[in-house]
């Protein structure tokens, strides 16, 4: 399996027979694996840096799994979370599915319908933290541009050509050029169309409600 | 007076002024001396005697009256002589004195002969008479002599040792008690028939045998074992033994009794009563055997309460087994083959599947249906395996249980399995009363503690709602509750478990909110 950057899974189980044997069974897929026995403890281990899955009891003593869940949430996008559960029950699936997890799995779990999930879900969290990196650059070099060059790509992103720039900015269109040579050097464009869709990669980040549908389209 | 002998008292010394007795003409002077000094003797016998002496003609007429017959019938002799002795006869007894004189005549004796005679002052005695004839000098019979003895204390003494025993033989009768009494010197054996009913010896065989004989043979020891103690101990013993009867049919017995002593302070007698307890015995074994499968059906419910939380306690076993098999799949395809890792693998296999074993047996064993047994139970070990049993279910209801266990270990005796029912019970009870509140910390504490050196306690306490006062005076009413589902009959249950073990159910408003419910169980003996 090509797991690029690596990613790991975890496991939050307050069992031990279930949790070491989950453990085992990822390490056996060469899958890299830790174990946590609560909610507590894991969080207190973990940082979201890197593609991860996260394999949570719904019921443990402490933290439910729930709780943990919610809390992920607000931190931790790219984390994916497959919930494990007892017995479900309608309103825990509903609220786990809700809180954003990726599957609901029930007790006992099929060691390969797990595993199955565990990758789907690794590789989301990989793609996830990939457009991550690549926005987080777009964003770096966006932040790099003047005013003047911000007032350019407006036009630019709105259709308009050098001429009609010109004339609205109030300048020669040398200078126009000029401005959108160094505009299309610092963003790392090849056209105007591609200055455009990382406009928009952009521009969802510093307001992802203005743009959602413009970083769906991004993302699959 | 003609019969000169019979003047004066019977057997009197003579007085100058009286006519000598009839044959004193006759005594030569020699034996006078002797007459006299034996006259003399008699004489105070007589006037000493309790007894009244007196003698009489032939007609009937009184010739001489001691002391006696002054104190028992009121009259002096002054008053007496001479006059008829019919004066004493009742009026219904007046034909008795003509057959006693007749009798006489023919010189017959009359021996005790019992009747009823006045009092001077009109009291009716009753006395037992003995009239012999007395005879002159030739033989002929010429008077009688009386001796009369007052027996109206006797009687009535008779007759009410007589009423006593009629009552005690009714008592008897009625409450179906036997009694039988052993002379340990001889061995012999006297039983009343109920005894030898009971004890299943018929009657027209009342053997002088040991009665141990029909007792059966595993009560034997006990029961001698109980009486040869109340002999030496000289207390009563008591007992409960079963005996077989004739026909082979066993019938309980409750023996009672107590050794009699002699002045040497040997025992010599034995005496004892037995009943037959039959009936009461198997009112007892079924009381008992319905206790037990009132007790049998609340664990089964119990149980399903606690089914979901079984099921998963089970599925976290069998999850981890999946899951193990699979890594063991997975590492025979890997090259090269780590056959240690293997070995790990089907090693913890092989303990969850332990773990998946215990659950079921512990299942089987609370919903299994056996007899009450009273055998030493460690408490804090019972409590721990207890709260392992409803753990899952506990959590499932978000609670977290605490046990503070007795810091040396409690040993008490009774019947692990009903006791740890009373646990289940309470700890389910609580649970639920916390879940009514829907608060956040659901905290349960189970306490363990001897309270002193005969009684154990165990507490379950809860941060629940506690309870109304409707609620509290109602905890015990059978097919009472606060559950939609239930019957209502746990506590009742739970309580005479504990009270069939010698403790006491008891339930009380915690000061911190919740509840505390505390059971008492007996102490093994050291």
């Amino acid at each position: 399996m090509d797991l690029h950057p690596p990613a790991e899974v975890y496991i939050v189980d307050d069992d031990p027979g279930i949790r070491n044997s989950l453990l085992m069974l990822a390490e056996s897929e060469a899958i890299p694996a830790s174990a946590y026995a609560s909610a507590e403890e894991f969080l207190a281990d973990f940082s979201p840096v890197k593609p991860a899955c996260l394999v949570l009891d719904l019921r443990m003593p402490g933290m439910s799994g729930l709780e943990l869940l919610q809390r992920l949430r607000v931190g931790a996008r790219e984390i994916q979370v497959i919930l494990i559960s007892a017995h479900a029950e309608v309103s825990d699936a509903v609220r786990g599915m809700k809180l954003g997890a990726v599957d609901l799995l029930q007790k006992p779990v099929e060691p390969g319908a797990l595993i199955d999930t565990i990758r789907r879900s690794l590789e989301l969290s990989q793609s996830l933290t990939r457009s991550r990196i690549e926005a987080d650059a777009i964003r770096q070099r966006f932040d790099r541009l003047t005013e003047r060059e911000r007032q350019l790509l407006k036009h630019i992103v709105d259709g308009l050509v050098n001429k009609q720039i010109a004339t609205r900015m109030g300048i020669a269109i040398k200078t126009v050029a000029n401005h959108r040579a160094s505009l299309m050097a610092k963003s790392g464009a090849t056209n105007a169309a591609d200055l455009a869709r990382l406009y928009t990669m952009y521009s969802a980040q510093i307001d992802p409600d203005e743009s959602t549908s413009a970083s769906e389209n991004t993302l699959n | 007076m003609i019969f000169g002998p019979c003047r004066g008292t019977l057997y009197g010394v003579p007085k100058p002024n009286r006519i000598s007795p009839a044959g004193a003409k006759h005594v030569a002077p020699d034996q006078s001396a002797t007459y006299l000094h034996d006259s003399a003797r008699l004489a105070a016998i007589v006037e000493s005697s309790d007894d009244a002496i007196v003698s009489k003609t032939l007609e009937g007429i009184i010739t001489s009256w001691n002391n006696g017959a002054e104190r028992i019938f009121g009259y002096t002799a002054k008053e007496m002589i001479g006059r008829s002795i019919t004066v004493l006869l009742p009026t219904e007894r007046l034909a008795e004195e003509d057959s006693i004189l007749n009798r006489l005549r023919n010189g017959e004796r009359i021996d005790h002969f019992e009747t009823v005679r006045l009092t001077k002052d009109g009291r009716r005695v009753d006395v037992t008479i003995s009239v012999s004839p007395i005879r002159d000098s030739s033989g002929a019979i010429v008077g009688a002599s009386k001796i009369a003895r007052d027996v109206t204390e006797r009687n009535a003494a008779q007759a009410a040792i007589m009423l006593a025993e009629q009552r005690l033989k009714m008592a008897a009768e009625a409450a179906k008690i036997g009694f039988w009494e052993r002379d340990l010197v001889t061995g012999q054996l006297i039983s009343s028939t109920e005894s030898a009913r009971i004890m299943g010896i018929a009657e027209s065989e009342r053997r002088p045998e040991d009665n141990a004989l029909n007792i059966h043979p595993d009560d034997r020891e006990m029961v001698r074992a109980k009486i040869d103690q109340a002999i030496q101990s000289r207390t009563s013993y008591e007992l409960e033994c079963r005996v077989i009867r004739p026909d082979s049919s066993i019938c309980w017995v409750e023996g009672r009794g107590r050794a009699i002593y002699n002045s040497q302070d040997q025992a010599v007698r034995l005496l004892g009563t037995v009943v037959d307890i039959s009936e009461r015995k198997s009112n007892e074994d079924s009381a008992r055997r319905r206790d037990v499968e009132l007790a049998h059906l609340s664990r089964v419910s119990a149980m399903g309460n606690m089914a979901s939380g079984l099921a998963h306690e089970l599925n976290q076993p069998l999850g981890a087994i999946l899951n193990y098999a699979t890594v063991g799949q997975n590492l025979l395809r890997a090259k090269p083959v780590q056959a240690e890792k293997i070995q790990d693998v089907l090693e913890s296999v092989m303990n969850e599947t332990r773990r998946a074993g215990a659950i079921v047996s512990r299942v089987r064993v609370f919903v299994s249906k056996q007899t009450l047994k009273s055998l030493p139970v460690a408490l804090n070990e019972m409590v721990d395996k207890a709260v392992h049993f409803v753990e899952f279910d506990m959590r499932e209801q978000g609670v977290t249980v605490r046990v503070s266990p007795a810091k040396k270990e409690v040993w008490v005796l009774g019947d692990a399995i009903q006791i740890q029912q009373v646990l289940v019970n309470l700890m389910i009870n609580a649970a639920q009363a916390m879940d009514h509140n829907h608060q956040a910390d659901r905290s349960l504490v189970i306490e363990i503690q001897a309270v002193n050196e005969r009684m154990a306690r165990v507490s379950v306490i809860d941060n629940g709602p506690g309870m109304t006062a409707e609620q509290f005076s109602r905890l015990f009413e059978p097919f009472y509750t606060t559950k939609l589902q239930g019957l209502g009959l746990g506590l009742n249950i739970s309580r005479s478990i504990v009270e069939n073990h010698g403790g006491r159910l008891t339930a009380e408003a915690n000061p911190a909110g919740g509840m505390r419910f505390s059971f008492t169980l007996p102490l093994k003996p050291e």
